[in-house]
């Protein structure tokens, strides 16, 4: 056998999974993932409502004051900024949008050519990355904290707490 | 009827709690998985816990997976990193003995006659050339995906492709 035989022989082969494989997965996959909209379908949004509301009455009264807007959802207003005078268009994807282009385009560029934009983003981790005029991926360089996603380009990484801006 | 939608489309029907739009993803990409952690762990058993551990870990890790990426290389690369991670512990005695998948276990009798001889030879060709090898020539994939997904330089993965055909066809000849 040559090598261009092998190849082609390689081409046409797969190792099959066992018989059962998929449905033993389903079985095996957790029951937890829900509906990920801000309104959670067949009512199984009382709970997380009132939870919410509760939690933010205790902030109110514990702290004494209300800092920066935190909605009763428990999303926190942050501010992302980008200095990109030359650019026609800035967009921000990231986990909180599913990477999805054409999704949040920042405002911009202001006199010191400075692209703004303001998400509410729920409490927790999340990655994201800077689209410059539908070409070039950029990183936060305001941020300290960033991640290889494997593929060549490098996330930035937050994580939003309710009383802080990003940490 | 063929599911038509593409991965990233069931990849966010997913996200949205449908969980029929997993299991697709599931039987699409089910053959690649198990086959990679197969060339990975060189036991069936393992093999067929790590790539359900991979499918499982994907399902919880949705949020990041980046559609403007493949999906399967994404799950691909899941799948190795755990691989690694369970076998980092384990001795390489252990795997020698667990030896190869046995061909009674291939479901043999679905696919041409020549089958079995190639499976056999795959399952025992060491784990750092099984993995490039089956990526490059039965996913398709560029080396650079391949050298991502499992965590090597891109020349490493195309050396180590060319050193796995040569040990097959070394193994294949009458």
């Amino acid at each position: 056998m040559n090598e261009k035989e092998l190849v082609e022989r390689l081409e046409r082969h797969r190792t099959l999974a066992p018989e059962g494989f998929a449905q033993e997965i389903m079985e095996r996959l957790p029951a937890w993932r829900r509906r990920r909209g801000l309104w959670p379908s067949q009512g199984r949004w009382i709970a997380p409502a009132l939870a919410g509301a509760a939690a933010a009455l205790l902030i109110v009264f514990a702290v004494g004051k209300v800092g920066r807007p935190v909605p009763a959802d428990g999303r926190v207003a942050i501010h992302f900024e980008l200095h990109a005078p030359g650019a026609e268009r800035v967009e921000l994807l990231g986990t909180f949008n599913q990477w999805r282009q054409n999704d949040i385009v920042l405002s911009g560029p202001d006199a010191s050519g400075h692209w703004t934009a303001t998400v509410e983003l729920p409490e927790g981790r999340h990655e994201y990355i800077f689209l410059v005029d539908g070409q070039q991926w950029m990183a936060d360089p305001r941020m300290a904290t960033h991640r290889p996603d494997g593929f060549g380009r490098v996330n930035t990484v937050i994580k939003v707490y309710g009383d802080d801006d990003k940490a | 009827m063929a599911d038509e939608r593409t991965d990233q489309a069931l990849a966010q029907d997913s996200l949205a709690g449908n969980r029929c739009a997993f299991e697709e993803l599931v039987r699409r990409h089910q053959d690649a998985v198990f086959g990679l952690a197969a060339s990975l762990a060189r036991n069936r058993e393992d093999a067929e816990d790590m790539a359900q551990e991979a499918f499982i870990r994907a399902y919880g890790k949705l949020e990041q997976y980046n559609p403007e990426y493949s999906f399967k290389a994404w799950l691909l690369r899941i799948c190795a990193n755990q691989t690694k991670n369970l076998f980092r512990s384990r001795t390489r005695r252990r795997r020698a003995e667990e030896g190869h998948v046995r061909e009674a276990e291939v479901r043999a009798s679905e696919q041409p006659a020549d089958y079995g001889e190639l499976e056999v030879a795959l399952a025992r060709l060491p784990p750092k050339l099984g993995a490039p090898l089956r990526l490059k020539h039965m996913e398709g994939l560029p080396y650079e995906e391949i050298a991502a997904i499992l965590g090597i330089g891109v020349s490493a993965a195309k050396m180590r492709t060319l050193r796995a055909r040569n040990l097959l066809m070394e193994m294949l000849q009458p």
